[in-house]
């Protein structure tokens, strides 16, 4: 699967992704990799109506994620994944799926989390799964939109 | 009282407010949240807090900046558990100004509808040979 971008962002689809990231990137597909939204017809209705019609979405569980990753199903398009969490990555990661790049684009405050950037706010639980990416050798980056300075936070999170 | 919630991305919101009072002069009942450092589920939660505030009397109608964004993501989670919030995307100061001209004059029910009418009706393309 060509992947332009993998994405932990805990909006999903939202403005950057769609104004931002496909505008630069142009995506054939955007692949949500969520558990709860691929079992939930609402919001992938409300997801799939903000992109433009010309890019395709799937709603894929973490489990068909990773199956579709290994298999390698993508890989006449061109895709962009998308994951709420950094647990997620990590489990799809764990199933043993290689991703090389990871963008951070927004993890938000919540309880217990500690700001890195004004957009990266990491709770225990998430610098545990970080780190375990990091030995793993994957490429941490930190990046709202794409004409914003990348940052590799490789270091800070170990 | 018919009460409206600006949601937007940065100070879009806050200021469009603080405009709308240079325009229109004093008035209250809207309030602005920015979905700035917040995670879906703060800015749910924020909004939902506003909207659970008001008493059996109190209606509210959400403005938000665009469709498709976070900001209407958590506008749209909200109105699941409150179908009474009406939400209209696209704010603007002509949309604003017109909340605070007919929020008193129409039905809770046609509001969101009028004011989709009356903010489409202020865009055009100004043709001065031909006011």
């Amino acid at each position: 699967m060509p992947l332009c971008l993998v994405r932990i962002d805990d909006r999903l689809i939202h403005g950057q992704v769609v104004l931002g990231w496909a505008r630069a990137l142009k995506p054939d597909r955007i692949v949500v990799a969520n558990d709860r939204v691929a079992g939930n017809q609402w919001e992938r209705k409300f997801y799939t109506s903000s992109v433009p019609t010309h890019i395709k979405v799937s709603f894929l569980d973490l489990e068909e994620t990773s199956r579709q990753l290994l298999n390698n199903l993508f890989k006449t398009e061109l895709v962009m994944i998308l994951f709420e969490s950094v647990k997620d990555v990590h489990t799809v990661i764990e199933s043993g799926v290689t991703l090389e790049k990871i963008n951070v684009g927004g993890l938000h405050y919540r309880k217990g989390a500690v700001e890195l950037l004004p957009f990266v706010f990491l709770t225990d639980e998430d610098r545990t799964y970080l780190r375990e990416l990091v030995k793993k050798s994957v490429t941490l980056t930190a990046q709202d939109i794409p004409g914003n300075n990348p940052r590799v936070i490789n270091s800070l999170v170990v | 009282m018919v009460s409206a919630i600006l949601v937007t991305h940065g100070k879009f919101g806050e200021e469009l407010i603080a405009t709308a009072k240079g325009i229109y002069g004093e008035f209250d009942g809207c309030r602005a949240v920015t979905n700035d450092g917040k995670a879906p589920d703060m800015l749910c939660a924020e909004i939902e807090s506003m909207v659970d505030a008001g008493g059996e009397d109190d209606n509210y109608i959400v403005l938000v900046d665009f469709f498709g964004g976070s900001c209407c993501h958590a506008c749209l989670m909200v109105q699941q558990k409150r179908p009474d919030v009406k939400l209209v995307t696209g704010v603007n100061l002509p949309m604003l100004i017109a909340f605070l001209d007919k929020r008193d004059k129409v039905p809770f029910e046609r509001l969101a509808h009028e004011l989709v009418t009356r903010t489409t009706r202020s865009v055009l393309e100004v043709d001065p040979e031909n006011l």
